[in-house]
């Protein structure tokens, strides 16, 4: 079972480990209000989705930790998209990519998406992204430009356009 | 290993259990932090000729040289680890926190559980740097032995509850998420063999299973500091395997720190021997 009171107190006893504990308390109370606030929620989503957040806010949001958290899922499309199509069925959009993410959100808009831009033959479109925890949803999208140069450079423009 | 020790004539290498235990960390630490090495090389040359602009994120959190930086930067730390002297110690997971917090924030690795992962064990690193002696030749604290495993199980759990939090929403109990993400979508290891072997029904049984699995398992591991490391530490070492191997191998990048962080506490003095 767990340790004695002895081994607590050792570790209480040093002020570095005080410190330690202190730090990892605090994010562990993050994590844990997860499930109680909403805003807190929500910005673990926002940021999941790269929104720009107050520098503060996201580094603590992103230096918590988390693996595989919230059902989250992305749409590429030609055109733009509705709260209420993102929230419906998928299969019932034209031309729209569909898939559950997890990782690189903002890869998933500039690499793997130049290859759906061509498949589409468009220069430009729709990436949105939805997250999903106990039946309520947060949805951001993004409108992606792809520019390219007669030098042959490219240049990829992301600009917030949510459903 | 258990004799105290410091710094000698021919060698300015301090050989202090606590040296020796950060040194084995730190690998642990950069087999994570490297492991997608080839992969980051990659986004960093293509960024380089599709600069992308986004609103979120200027400056040097969306250049491609940055991210070169974060390659190299942690590998100019290892002669200060190697040399194992507190200041240097201090300065080297420092550093190692500065690049996970860059590497977290940054446009091309954006939202990585490695850099998560890699910035606690270098917070522990640091912890450990702190906690070593400021004089190799009075020998490491005769508690650092007991305290320092138990507080890297306590990192390790961090992790966990993060995970396990993150999960408690219906799509992972069901299933749904992993059947998706992983059993239909992925081309790796096992999943195209479960796809063509196993009929649909079945195979969406064993990523239901498969996903409570995991979260069970993540939810027993956020407890894991709340016992003994030598007790525990096998187990947890066993299901991170179990992750990797069951999901996908490119998960050692998060794990690597985590791993390095328990093997390492192992080489600890057991109590009665001379530290």
């Amino acid at each position: 079972m767990p340790f004695d009171r002895a081994h607590v107190r050792e570790l209480l006893a040093h002020r570095a480990d005080r410190v330690f504990l202190g730090v990892i308390a605090l994010f562990a109370l993050l994590v844990l209000s997860m499930p109680l606030s909403k805003s807190v929620r929500h910005h673990f989503m926002y940021a999941m989705h790269g929104r720009k957040l107050n520098p503060v806010v996201m580094a603590g949001v992103q230096a918590a930790p988390k693996m595989y958290n919230f059902a989250n899922h992305y749409w590429f499309s030609p055109t733009p998209l509705t709260v209420a199509q993102l929230s419906g069925d998928p299969a019932k959009i034209e031309r729209v990519e569909f898939g559950w993410m997890n990782h690189y959100p903002i890869w998933m808009m500039t690499h793997y998406w130049r290859v759906v831009l061509k498949d589409h033959g468009v220069e430009q479109g729709y990436f949105y992204m939805g997250s999903r925890w106990r039946g309520e949803a947060v949805f951001t999208g993004y409108h992606l430009r792809q520019d390219v140069f007669p030098n042959g450079d490219e240049r990829a423009t992301i600009t917030r356009v949510d459903p | 290993m258990s004799s105290p020790e410091q710094t000698s004539a021919p060698s300015m290498r301090v050989k202090l259990p606590s040296a020796t235990v950060f040194r084995l960390a730190t690998i642990g630490w950069m087999i994570g932090w490297y492991a997608k090495v080839d992969n980051n090389l990659l986004l960093a040359a293509k960024a380089k000729h599709m600069p992308v602009i986004h609103p979120a994120f200027e400056g040097i959190f969306a250049s491609h040289t940055t991210l070169l930086f974060l390659q190299a930067v942690p590998l100019a730390m290892l002669p200060l680890v190697w040399l194992g002297r507190r200041r240097l110690l201090i300065t080297a997971s420092s550093v190692l926190i500065l690049c996970s917090l860059v590497a977290l924030m940054h446009l091309l690795l954006f939202n990585d559980a490695t850099f998560v992962t890699s910035l606690w064990a270098a917070v522990w690193l640091l912890w450990l740097a702190v906690s070593s002696p400021k004089d190799p030749a009075q020998g490491d604290d005769p508690s650092l032995k007991r305290r320092a495993p138990q507080l890297a199980l306590v990192v390790v759990s961090l992790m966990f509850l993060g995970g396990f939090i993150g999960k408690m929403t219906p799509e992972f109990w069901s299933g749904e998420m992993f059947y998706h993400y992983f059993f239909l979508d992925r081309d790796i290891l096992h999943y195209p063999w479960l796809r063509q072997n196993l009929a649909p029904d079945t195979l969406r049984e064993v990523a239901t299973w498969f996903s409570r699995f995991v979260v069970l398992m993540e939810g027993g591991l956020m407890v894991a500091c709340l016992f003994p490391f030598r007790k525990i530490a096998p187990l947890a070492l066993l299901c991170m395997a179990g992750i990797v191997l069951g999901s996908t191998p490119w998960l050692l990048s998060v794990f690597g720190s985590m791993f390095g962080l328990v093997l390492a506490n192992y080489m600890w003095p057991k109590d009665g021997a001379a530290s």
